[in-house]
């Protein structure tokens, strides 16, 4: 292996376990506050990919305008989702999980007749390759691991410093004790549900400025961030942000190591080990 | 209680939601001098995009044939009417929805994939349905224990031994690397790429062979490992056009300035060019997609246009294939005289028809030991200029 070879797979790690970092940390918030797995989250994330694609793209937005606007949009459609979707099926979490399944189905096959069948693709303001020292990395890549950051960086502020996030921490460790010191479940709840939707449109913004999106791109990174929410711990940020770097460190370097099937395989392996020795995840609590 | 209501409501409500917004452009009504053709397709999952395309493309094609007053058959006037039936591109998927075909009676049905088909074809074969597959593959799918299996697209061995061969050849290409999908089709390919090449004896060989997981877009470590291997033209096989365009930008990124082909797949030039960019578009060498100025027919372009008109996008190449296909069995049926798919057989041995895509037949290209590959002219095209650009017809 040469020095070029493990810089550039480093580099690798960096943008996949960011990307998978931005995809899970909204269904791992929603799960730590309701409870409630919301498997609409891959289709919210296309939803987020085509809206942006057609600002920008089409509508000649500016690029960061086009993000804010998502944001703000899907941080309402989350609290809309919360109200009518998951507010009357708390407590019942085997049909909040159907309702979310049945949302994911409707909102990719309306987005067939809507969006059509050719993807969308978000151009950068800036393009370019860098190469240093035999590693090469596209300025796109950067901008966005740059904006991934941020938003990372944002919600971590959030959860940990923030009084929201203490009330949204209060109540993933104990909803009862949270109530009777005051904290408002619905409100949390809503606003849980309305940054988990705009980290999830977000992460397509930026999935459909890396790569493209059509209807169909939703599923695999709604697969990829259920097993990141498992092996991390379900409702747990660090737990899932960790997983994610785990994730990203076997599909680089497993992946230009050892071939892509490898790498694959390697990713479920690790699901079910952690689900056989320690279920709760890395950082779950028991 | 009222929490249960709620939430039968809710639930209710997102199931009605399900079923009308569920992408099944497809109609059926109750038959009155009418026949009914079935689309057994892709029209939900990964797959969906050609399946839905597909799909408004043979409407156009039954609209067009309504609107010239239907069939002739037997000295009858039929309507033509269409049903579809989603296989989410899934084996127990694709085994209900042809079944639910079966059970309408069906006759006559279109399928897209190489991949859920082995599991349709028990009914196929028992219920002596005509099966139209978009489908790659080869004798494993074409053979005479499947007699009422056609293929509307080239076999696995024709796109390598005519079309790959052609290429590589015509670009003097020496090291080539395979990036395929890692399903049936991508994993056969990627064996009868091998055997090709060497007893083509162009002076080729296959450097590096990589398989990926379909919906995969960020391929840097699959390329990280395959460029080492300093390949001077990268084969896709089937890759979705998508997925071929980040591929390309992908490769590009690392400094790869060589040649790439996606033999049996198609292409979307429109967001091709987007994600890539002309410069790095102009490195493709594209099957199945015709030059506008080099029309296979009169009706072609009119097609391109119209297609984009109502659907607000280009087609991509396979859907022509389709509407000809159709166009094929409906002049086959007239002059049977009858939809008896044992007359169909016997007529359809041997002729000839002009259709969008040029002039078609079945033939055995490859000892199937029977004729049901589609055979019309294969054109092989650069991309100038974000256009596409006859260069070579596969012959």
């Amino acid at each position: 292996m040469t020095p070029q070879l493990l810089l550039q797979m480093l580099v690798t790690t960096v943008g996949l376990s960011l990307g998978y970092m931005l995809i899970a940390s909204g269904l791992s918030l929603v799960y730590g506050i309701m409870h409630m797995v919301n498997l609409a989250h891959g289709a919210i994330f296309m939803f987020g990919g085509m809206v942006a694609a057609i600002m920008i793209s089409e509508m000649g937005l500016n690029f960061f305008a086009g993000i804010v606007i998502t944001i703000i949009v899907f941080a309402l459609f989350g609290v809309i989702f919360e109200k009518v979707i998951f507010r009357p099926l708390r407590g019942l979490w085997l049909a909040g999980f159907m309702a979310s399944f049945g949302a994911s189905l409707t909102m990719e096959g309306i987005s067939w007749r809507i969006f059509g069948t050719v993807g969308k693709h978000i151009s950068l303001p800036l393009k370019g390759v860098i190469s240093l020292f035999g590693v090469h990395l596209s300025v796109e890549r950067l901008i966005i691991i740059g904006i991934g950051a941020i938003v990372m960086i944002g919600l971590y502020y959030l959860v940990y410093r923030t009084k929201l996030g203490r009330q949204m921490r209060a109540i993933e460790e104990d909803e009862e004790a949270a109530k009777l010191q005051g904290v408002s479940t619905d409100m949390v709840s809503s606003l849980a549900m309305a940054i988990g939707c705009a980290l999830a449109a977000v992460a397509g913004v930026l999935f459909t400025a890396m790569y493209y999106v059509d209807p169909s791109v939703g599923f695999l990174p709604m697969l990829k961030a259920f097993n990141l929410v498992i092996i991390g711990g379900l409702g747990s940020l660090t737990g899932t942000a960790i997983a994610a770097i785990i994730m990203g460190i076997i599909e680089s370097f497993g992946g230009t190591l050892l071939g892509a099937e490898a790498a694959y395989g390697m990713t479920w392996a690790l699901l079910m080990l952690v689900v056989i020795i320690r279920p709760r995840g890395i950082m779950g609590v028991a | 209680m009222k929490t249960k209501i709620i939430s039968l409501t809710v639930m209710l409500f997102v199931g009605m939601l399900m079923a009308i917004s569920s992408p099944v452009p497809g109609s059926a009504q109750a038959p009155s001098k009418s026949y009914t053709i079935y689309f057994v397709e892709p029209m939900s999952g990964p797959a969906a995009k050609w399946g839905v395309a597909t799909v408004r493309g043979m409407e156009m094609w039954v609209e067009d044939v309504n609107a010239k007053g239907g069939l002739n058959v037997g000295g009858e006037r039929y309507k033509l009417l269409t049903k579809t039936y989603d296989t989410a591109y899934s084996p127990p998927e694709a085994l209900t929805a042809i079944r639910k075909a079966a059970a309408d009676g069906a006759k006559y049905v279109h399928t897209i994939g190489a991949g859920p088909l082995p599991a349709m074809l028990p009914v196929i074969n028992e219920k002596k349905i005509i099966c139209f597959g978009s489908i790659a593959l080869g004798k494993e799918l074409t053979n005479p224990q499947n007699p009422t299996v056609y293929r509307w697209m080239p076999g696995s061995f024709t796109n390598y031994s005519k079309m790959g061969k052609l290429i590589y050849a015509g670009l003097q290409s020496k090291r080539i690397a395979t990036i395929f999908p890692n399903d049936e089709l991508g994993r056969r390919e990627a064996v009868v790429i091998k055997d090709v090449i060497k007893e083509a004896k162009i002076g080729a060989e296959v450097v590096a062979s990589e398989l990926y997981e379909r919906g995969t877009v960020d391929f840097t470590p699959i390329l990280t490992r395959v460029l080492v291997q300093k390949p001077d033209m990268i084969e896709t096989d089937s890759a979705h056009p998508e997925t071929l365009a980040v591929i390309m930008k992908q490769a590009a990124e690392f400094g790869y300035k060589g040649w790439h082909s996606n033999v049996a797949g198609t292409v979307a030039l429109d967001a091709l060019v987007k994600i890539t960019g002309l410069e790095t578009a102009s490195r493709l060498i594209v099957i199945r997609s015709w030059d506008r100025d080099v029309p296979p027919s009169k009706e072609y372009v009119k097609f391109l246009d119209d297609y984009q008109k109502r659907w607000g996008e280009e087609p991509f190449g396979g859907i022509g294939e389709t509407y000809a296909g159709w166009q094929f069995w409906k002049a086959c049926i007239e002059k049977a005289g009858t939809f008896d798919v044992d007359k169909f057989m016997t007529t359809a041995k041997g002729l000839k028809v002009d259709t969008l895509v040029g002039s078609w037949k079945y033939i055995d290209p490859y000892d199937y030991g029977i004729e049901r590959e589609a055979d019309y002219p294969l054109p092989i095209s650069k991309v100038v200029n974000g256009k596409i650009k006859l260069w070579m017809w596969a012959k």
